[in-house]
């Protein structure tokens, strides 16, 4: 399980994930607004699409992206394959960090128990 | 016979333009905004009610007699007075009224008409002048990077398989705020608007796909979608500049409210990125949001 410290900044309606792990660090980049675990189910039933090699979303794409606008990274996840953390903004084309599905739905369960917990 | 055709397409323009934009019902909204754009044009020119070409000799009499000059771009009617747009605070539906009060204010006394359109005209000059200020500000670089995130980017991105090998990814659509890009043909609506008619001066949402140039035929769904649509978040969403504001006017707009901006948030991620939330009001009051990543300007955001 990575391990994942979780700040909601009720001012601003922004989550934010802190990484203790350095490996992990990069996850940190997806936090800010637009989180809720109602989304979150949505993306964890994606994922778990993608693992079973089955998903395909309604224009015939087998990849997606997790995150929000005004976050400096999102995540793009393939069909069969493993998850990217992207910088959202920025030129570089080359992942900040590969997940593996498993582990990107570990980060997706906490962050929506998370939210679930707070009511939001 | 191809400039009758042409001045014929630019009086159906107008026609569409200056008659039924201006009094749109629920309905010729709806197809404005609907997925499929030529269809809503052709049901536009079909519907628009036909203007006498005398009444359209007249106004555009009016309008010389008055000092104005008329363009019009993607169904948005401007009309500028010594280069300032003076409908910038005008409902579309009360242009009629305005240029009838303009008429009969020229006819009374010029001086008095002179005054009236300096003070119509005083919002669009400052919106230049901050326009100008703003463009100093930054590099060329840097702004054509913004007006072009504005517009909509698509990217690839290069993923990594299980052996270690590098490959492209899929293709991610960002940005894209600027609605003015649904009449080039470079992005396009999947479903309603919300709200569903957009008033004059009021951002909106919309699901929408980015047209593809390496890819003809083509469209890519915006990846950072982020929004609430129809009380959900939604994938592929993203907020619009208000529908009568043209591109040239956006940028004013922007800078504008760049110059009373303020800080709003500032968060240092984990990963050492410093991320900085500015907003500002334009003209109009429209609250826009300002997106740094280590101090450099990436996104530009009409939020309501």
């Amino acid at each position: 399980m990575i391990k994942i410290d979780f700040e909601y900044d009720e001012k601003h309606a922004e989550l934010d994930l802190h990484i203790p792990e350095d490996k992990y660090k990069a996850i940190s980049l997806i936090g800010g607004k637009g989180w809720y675990s109602e989304g979150l189910e949505e993306d964890i039933t994606n994922v778990l699409r993608c693992k079973a090699g089955t998903y395909i979303d309604e224009d015939g794409d087998d990849s997606f992206y997790i995150g929000y606008e005004y976050s400096p990274g999102i995540i793009g996840v393939c069909n069969g394959d493993r998850a990217y953390v992207f910088g959202m903004y920025e030129d570089r084309k080359e992942p900040y960090l590969i997940l593996e599905l498993g582990e990107l739905l570990d980060i997706l369960y906490q962050m929506r128990d998370f939210l679930k917990s707070i009511g939001k | 016979m191809v400039n009758k055709v042409a001045k014929k397409i630019k009086i159906d323009d107008v026609i569409d333009a200056a008659t039924e934009f201006f009094s749109q019902d629920e309905k010729a909204f709806r197809k404005m905004f609907s997925t499929e754009f030529k269809k809503s044009v052709n049901w536009l020119k079909k519907n628009a009610r036909r203007v006498d070409k005398d009444e359209l000799q007249d106004l555009r009499k009016l309008l010389t007699r008055l000092g104005l000059k008329w363009t019009i771009k993607n169904n948005i009617f401007e009309l500028t007075y010594q280069g300032a747009d003076i409908l910038a605070t005008i409902e579309r539906k009360k242009v009629r009224d305005l240029l009838k009060e303009l008429d009969e204010l020229g006819r009374r006394s010029p001086a008095e008409l002179k005054k009236r359109l300096k003070e119509l005209a005083r919002p669009s000059k400052a919106r230049k002048a901050a326009y100008n200020d703003f463009v100093k500000l930054f590099s060329k670089a840097e702004l054509d990077k913004l007006w072009k995130h504005l517009d909509g980017e698509i990217e690839y991105e290069i993923v990594i398989d299980h052996l270690g090998k590098k490959k492209i990814g899929s293709k991610k659509g960002k940005g894209c705020h600027n609605y003015q890009q649904v009449f080039e043909g470079k992005i396009r609506i999947k479903g309603e608007t919300e709200p569903l008619i957009p008033l004059d001066d009021q951002p909106f949402i919309a699901r929408i796909q980015m047209y593809d140039s390496t890819n003809p035929q083509s469209f890519v769904n915006k990846a950072n979608s982020t929004l609430v649509y129809k009380g959900k978040q939604t994938r592929d969403a993203s907020s619009f500049f208000p529908i009568n504001w043209s591109v040239r006017r956006q940028k004013e707009e922007i800078a504008l409210a760049f110059k009373n901006k303020a800080l709003i948030s500032t968060k240092v991620k984990d990963f050492g990125v410093i991320v900085d939330t500015f907003e500002g009001h334009s003209n109009t009051g429209v609250l826009i949001q300002f997106v740094y990543n280590n101090k450099k300007i990436k996104s530009v955001i009409p939020v309501k």
